[in-house]
């Protein structure tokens, strides 16, 4: 019998071998043909040309409709971010905090059940609560506060609630191991110091926070910016985001140039904030060391 | 007038107490040391005078005024952590300034009173650094400019040199005494290291189980322990069972366990028959050889060496008795001599330095 030596460097690659493959096959392979397809010339009734022109991209950012819609994505963005950022913090402040594991993991387990119900039941459960004859506007009926319902659905507020539940975990789960590592006798230091509660938290806590704060806010941005089956459902027609636009532009019209242009563009702007997140993380890293 | 005092604390977590009803009282410029086993409350007791934990029951007066409600921002107390506590994302000109600025102190007296804290500290080049570019010792050292900058009523340290190397130690020792006389300002000092309370404060508070076994200047604590705890946990001590066999005249005589009759220091009147322990210090024993005569008025025992510690300045000796007893005896090293294992010797005492404690005090005090 021979025994085949494997090098000790070639060890780790050959680990990571059957994700490799099945990420190039399944994903890096599928991005390479849309890549290659933005630059194809579209044709009326989904033809395409194989070519090198810009023109997809041109039509993109020259034009005021479309670069509408990448400018409400970037909004819903930062609405969902800014939500999950004032919901999330307290959260991940008191679930650091706690002293008792049994509690701080049960908020976890309930933190992340949103995560583990499928987006078509979340979106629907959305759907039911936020109609016109929903529990919301009943409710809101019966204390007096309004006259008639209020339309809840199908409009971006809706959206920003409904991705701002999905996405808090991401935001807590990235603060509270920052928050975690920050030693409490800091914040008594702090206190001994003449500093009140807002100010310990001002000087030190949340500077010192920063960076899973900067982490938690790209990644629920990014993972916004090009959510689709929420805004889909939840905002209905109206909602005009660039995940949306690009479903409409491949399987409407079919008009796959200018989709995979557009998608490349999203791609840019999430690679470019996932670098970002990087270099965030980068700096957690470092401040912990002090 | 005190500076601090402490009347009645009590403190439990759950069912367990912390501290029980703690009272104590220290003036200014006086250096207290909360020394005993880990868990004995004493790092509680710190918490409440920092108003970090509240007391169950009990008051907390910081100059003259209750401050038991207070919250620990409104304390006026200084604090060194044994982690330091340093603010990582601070400068260490901007830790020390922390105070300063929270109390509102004018720029330019704030910029000299943390000139004139850091050079107290020997640290007045290193103001632009961030605490990881500091040693173990430099941090140590801004973490202390920072706690007496803003003139607290009471400087509160918990285990502060217990993260530092031993000759570091020391020398943090001597130079943090000699900080706390020149500022006067009226400090607790928690430490499980008896070297280290013995050494720096003027006043020693032994704690176990929650409760104060005794307090009293280092060299009362030392001498005349209160406490059988007190004298197990300070210092070595060499413990002998037995009974009272006799009275002569002021004096008992004491049948140890092992059979040796030994002869007790004059004291206070104590019945043929009472059980108890004699105690004495491993340095208050004499070790003679063959040649050397017992001084008089010492009790004595004979035996062999069973092992020899040579540690430089002193020499540790265990010594087996013939009676069966087993005593430590610490001498003098350097350029002295070194009595070699196996050999034959006597172990002498002044019948005046050992305490006999009766069996039923012992248990009293416990």
């Amino acid at each position: 019998m021979t025994r085949r030596v494997v090098p000790p460097s070639a060890v780790p690659w050959l680990l990571l071998a059957p994700i490799l493959a099945l990420l190039a096959l399944f994903f890096v392979s599928p991005v390479a043909i849309l890549a290659r397809f933005s630059f194809y010339l579209a044709r009326p009734g989904g033809q395409m040309i194989p070519a090198w022109v810009l023109q997809n991209y041109t039509r993109f950012l020259t034009d005021s409709f479309h670069l509408g819609v990448l400018w409400n994505t970037i909004v819903l963005g930062l609405w969902v971010t800014a939500v999950c950022l004032i919901l999330g913090y307290p959260l991940a402040y008191s679930l650091a905090r706690t002293r008792s594991t049994r509690r701080r993991s049960l908020g976890l387990t309930i933190l992340l059940i949103p995560l583990m119900t499928s987006v078509v039941v979340r979106s629907y459960g959305w759907l039911i609560l936020l109609a016109s004859s929903g529990p919301i506007n009943r409710l809101l009926l019966a204390l007096g506060l309004v006259d008639h319902p209020l339309q809840l659905l199908f409009k971006p507020q809706g959206v920003v609630v409904a991705l701002a539940e999905v996405l808090l975990p991401f935001m807590v789960l990235s603060i509270m191991p920052v928050l975690q590592g920050i030693d409490p006798h800091l914040e008594e230091a702090s206190q001994s110091l003449g500093a009140g509660p807002i100010q310990t938290f001002r000087q030190v806590v949340l500077p010192l926070s920063l960076p899973g704060v900067a982490a938690g806010s790209i990644l629920v941005f990014v993972l916004t910016i090009s959510a689709f089956a929420t805004p889909r459902l939840v905002g209905g027609a109206t909602t005009h985001v660039m995940s949306i636009f690009i479903y409409d532009q491949a399987l409407g019209v079919f008009n796959w140039p200018f989709g995979s242009a557009v998608s490349m563009l999203l791609l840019l702007v999430v690679l470019g904030l996932t670098w970002l997140q990087g270099r965030a993380l980068e700096g957690r890293g470092i401040g912990g060391a002090g | 007038m005190s500076q601090l005092i402490l009347k009645g604390v009590r403190k439990s977590f759950g069912k367990t107490v912390a501290v029980h009803d703690f009272d104590l009282e220290v003036a200014q410029g006086e250096f207290v040391a909360l020394l005993g086993p880990s868990g004995c409350g004493k790092t509680t007791t710190l918490r409440v005078v920092a108003g970090f934990e509240r007391p169950d029951a009990g008051e907390v007066r910081i100059r003259g005024e209750s401050a038991t409600d207070k919250p620990p921002y409104r304390r006026d107390i200084g604090i060194v952590f044994q982690s330091y506590a340093l603010f990582p994302h601070m400068t260490v000109l901007d830790n020390v300034a922390y105070g300063l600025r929270m109390r509102k102190v004018p720029r330019g007296e704030c910029r000299e009173r943390v000139r004139t804290a850091l050079q107290l500290v020997h640290l007045e080049r290193l103001d632009d650094r961030y605490p990881r570019q500091l040693s173990g010792g430099q941090q140590q050292r801004v973490a202390v400019a920072r706690a007496v900058v803003i003139r607290p009523s009471v400087l509160l340290f918990d285990e502060p040199l217990s993260n530092l190397d031993a000759r570091l130690r020391q020398e943090m020792r001597r130079e943090l005494r000699q900080l706390q006389r020149s500022l006067r300002i009226a400090t607790i000092f928690v430490t499980h290291d008896q070297e280290e309370a013995l050494s720096m404060a003027d006043r020693v508070v032994v704690m176990n189980a929650g409760r104060i076994e005794q307090v009293g200047t280092p060299e009362e604590i030392y001498a005349r322990p209160a406490s059988p705890f007190v004298l197990a946990f300070i210092g070595e001590c060499n413990i002998l069972p037995g009974t009272i066999s006799a009275v002569e005249g002021e004096r008992g005589v004491f049948a140890a366990a092992s059979g040796a009759k030994l002869r007790l220091p004059p004291g206070p009147a104590v019945r043929p028959g009472t059980p108890g322990t004699l105690a004495i210090r491993p340095e208050d024993l004499l070790l003679l050889t063959a040649e050397q005569v017992t001084p008089p008025g010492c009790n004595e025992l004979t035996g062999t060496v069973t092992t020899v510690t040579y540690l430089g300045s002193v020499c540790h000796y265990q010594i087996r008795a013939e009676s069966g007893d087993s005593l430590l005896v610490y001498e003098q090293g350097g350029r002295g001599r070194r009595v070699a294992e196996g050999i034959s010797v006597r172990v002498a005492w002044r019948a005046e330095l050992a305490t006999f404690r009766p069996e039923a005090a012992g248990e009293g005090g416990a």
